[in-house]
């Protein structure tokens, strides 16, 4: 693992060394700012909704603004992870050098979810306002960064397969854009199209929308966990197996 | 320490290495030499590790690599074709990252040899991606040397290289042949000339021919060797020379054996004539005592390596006619 450490020190170079981390981090905040800024306004204009869903409930649960979130920013940190190797062919050294590609793939994918819990971090503070005003409930919100972890890991790990794939970033980020949205929407929309109760079960199951919901109120089992996990398992296998297939080919 | 047998590389329709069968023995420095497209670095790909073979086996030291790849890739010290880096890292910076990958234990020390060994200590803390192309070649060459592989696999190394750089590369790879095994690719003959002890000529993913570099050349001039002269016959037969120079000339060395006048042209009262020798060791000494006893002004004599140009075209118009000559090793 002394090789992936080293892989994952040199990606953090590569990525807080370059503009486009910075601009991506830029554009988080100002897009959750907005939002954050918009269910503020919203709840202390409409006393009756502060209940159980105060200002960051509404923030992490399953609206379509954080769900837009986590679509667009998952696939921004994986973009480059493989596509810039492959463009520039640093790929031909970092994979002669004598690493697993499982190695390979695992400090990548360490890399993009120091990026991604670092776009998060600033959020932090959207608490603290929020304590100014009245009470936090610091439990929830554990639950729902640890929620938005737990999505992100799975949308990370699709984001470095679709890297590993792609010949270019744009391609990399319309990739997973299109994969994480897409499985997204027809996930979510099964409980409107299926009436029968074990479908019904497991479209629950699998059902992010639900599942952000109930992380912002608090809620998390470890079903999710396993659920999500083997989102980042499969998704990375395949990112090994794909990094093998594009010198096969 | 690299053997190859029967290595085909196929992208899609398209064969780029073809049934390559060789060896290269420990402690040699072999030169891989062919034309742009004749597969060169696509079996340095397969060899590095990089690109598995469509079919065939090729072995580092006793390591498939396929089979024990990682074994494998750690015997190599491996510099791919216009050494890619990352812009963003510092020049020493990127190069403990490589030592810290290839697993050395004492990095600082490693780093500052390899980049005393490839010249690159004044650009240390330079970034990589503002390096001009010789100096990404160089910490290229300082990355391939330092985990101490046995075997290094450079391919291309003096592309981009000034000439003063190129004749520095050449005195650190003869100085590395001494403790390691060199396999280096390059369309340059006079490279593989000056540093190499074998050859191996690759032409469209075949072997046109491979063996020691004495050898080689014997074999491609077919025993003959080219002198270029440049005579200043004397005023009372310029008339002559003027008129057909290659025939005057054809007539000053009637009856010597083994030369035939390729060329000849007068010009500003000089003649510059090319004529094949034949490899005998006193035959150039012949020509030159013909010219000298018929008076014709010797003002140069230039014996000619041939360029790869000639070689080319010979092994390709040869190969036409009759299957390429294939020798199973380098050795």
């Amino acid at each position: 693992m002394r090789a992936a450490w080293a892989i994952y020190k040199r990606e953090l170079v590569g990525t807080f060394c370059s503009p486009l981390a910075y601009a991506v981090m830029v554009s988080f905040l100002l897009f959750n700012g907005v939002v954050f800024y918009f269910f503020m306004d919203l709840v202390a204009s409409n006393p009756s909704l502060s209940g159980t869903r105060g200002p960051l409930q509404l923030f992490f649960g399953s609206t379509i603004l954080s769900v837009l979130t986590l679509m667009i920013f998952c696939p921004a940190t994986t973009m480059r992870a493989f596509a810039e190797e492959w463009r520039s062919r640093t790929a031909e050294t970092l994979l002669t050098a004598p690493v697993t590609d499982l190695q390979v793939v695992l400090a990548k994918f360490m890399g993009s979810m120091t990026l991604y819990a670092a776009l998060w971090v600033p959020t932090l503070l959207y608490a603290l306002v929020v304590r100014r005003y009245g009470a936090v409930d610091w439990g929830a919100l554990s639950a729902a960064y640890a929620g938005v972890m737990l999505v992100g890991g799975a949308f990370v790990s699709i984001g470095l397969l679709a890297s590993s794939l792609a010949a270019s970033q744009v391609t990399a980020f319309v990739t997973s854009f299109g994969v994480i949205g897409g499985a997204m929407f027809a996930l979510g929309l099964g409980r409107y199209i299926f009436t029968e109760e074990s479908q019904l079960r497991f479209f629950s199951y699998v059902n992010l929308w639900e599942h952000m919901e109930h992380f912002a109120v608090g809620m998390m089992d470890s079903r999710q966990v396993v659920y999500y996990g083997s989102v980042v398992v499969l998704a990375l296998s395949l990112t090994v197996r794909a990094l093998a297939a594009r010198r096969e080919a | 320490m690299i053997d190859v047998d029967k290595l085909t590389r196929r992208f899609g329709a398209r064969t780029a290495v073809d049934e390559l069968t060789f060896t290269v023995p420990r402690g040699q420095i072999v030169g891989f030499l062919g034309p742009n497209g004749a597969g060169k670095s696509t079996t340095l790909k397969v060899l590095s590790g990089f690109l598995p073979p469509t079919s065939g086996t090729a072995r580092i030291g006793d390591h498939d690599v396929v089979e024990a790849s990682l074994e494998a890739r750690r015997l190599i010290g491996y510099m791919p074709e216009s050494f890619p880096v990352y812009p963003e890292m510092r020049v020493d910076e990127y190069l403990r990252f490589r030592a810290e990958i290839k697993g050395v234990r004492d990095r600082k020390a490693a780093v500052a040899r390899a980049m005393e060994l490839a010249d690159i200590t004044d650009v240390s803390r330079r970034l990589v991606g503002e390096l001009s192309k010789g100096y990404k070649q160089r910490v290229g060459l300082a990355d391939a040397v330092i985990a101490k592989a046995p075997l290094l696999i450079l391919d291309e190394p003096t592309e981009g290289l000034d000439p003063n750089q190129i004749l520095r590369f050449r005195e650190v790879i003869q100085a590395l042949g001494k403790e390691h095994t060199i396999f280096l690719s390059t369309h340059i003959l006079s490279e593989v000339e000056a540093v190499c002890s074998h050859v191996i000529i690759i032409h469209k993913g075949k072997i046109a021919t491979a063996g020691p570099l004495d050898a080689v050349r014997a074999e491609l001039s077919g025993g003959a060797r080219e002198v270029s002269l440049v005579l200043a016959p004397k005023a009372s037969a310029r008339d002559a020379w003027a008129a057909d120079a290659a025939k005057a000339m054809r007539d000053a060395v009637e009856g010597l054996d083994g030369v035939t006048v390729v060329r000849a042209i007068m010009a500003d009262a000089v003649v510059r004539v090319e004529v094949k020798v034949s490899s005998e060791a006193d035959a150039v000494e012949a020509l030159v005592a013909r010219c000298v006893s018929a008076s014709l002004g010797v003002r140069e004599v230039t014996p000619h390596g041939r360029s790869l140009e000639n070689v080319f075209h010979e092994l390709t118009t040869r190969a036409a006619e009759q299957p390429p000559t294939q020798k199973e090793s380098a050795a």
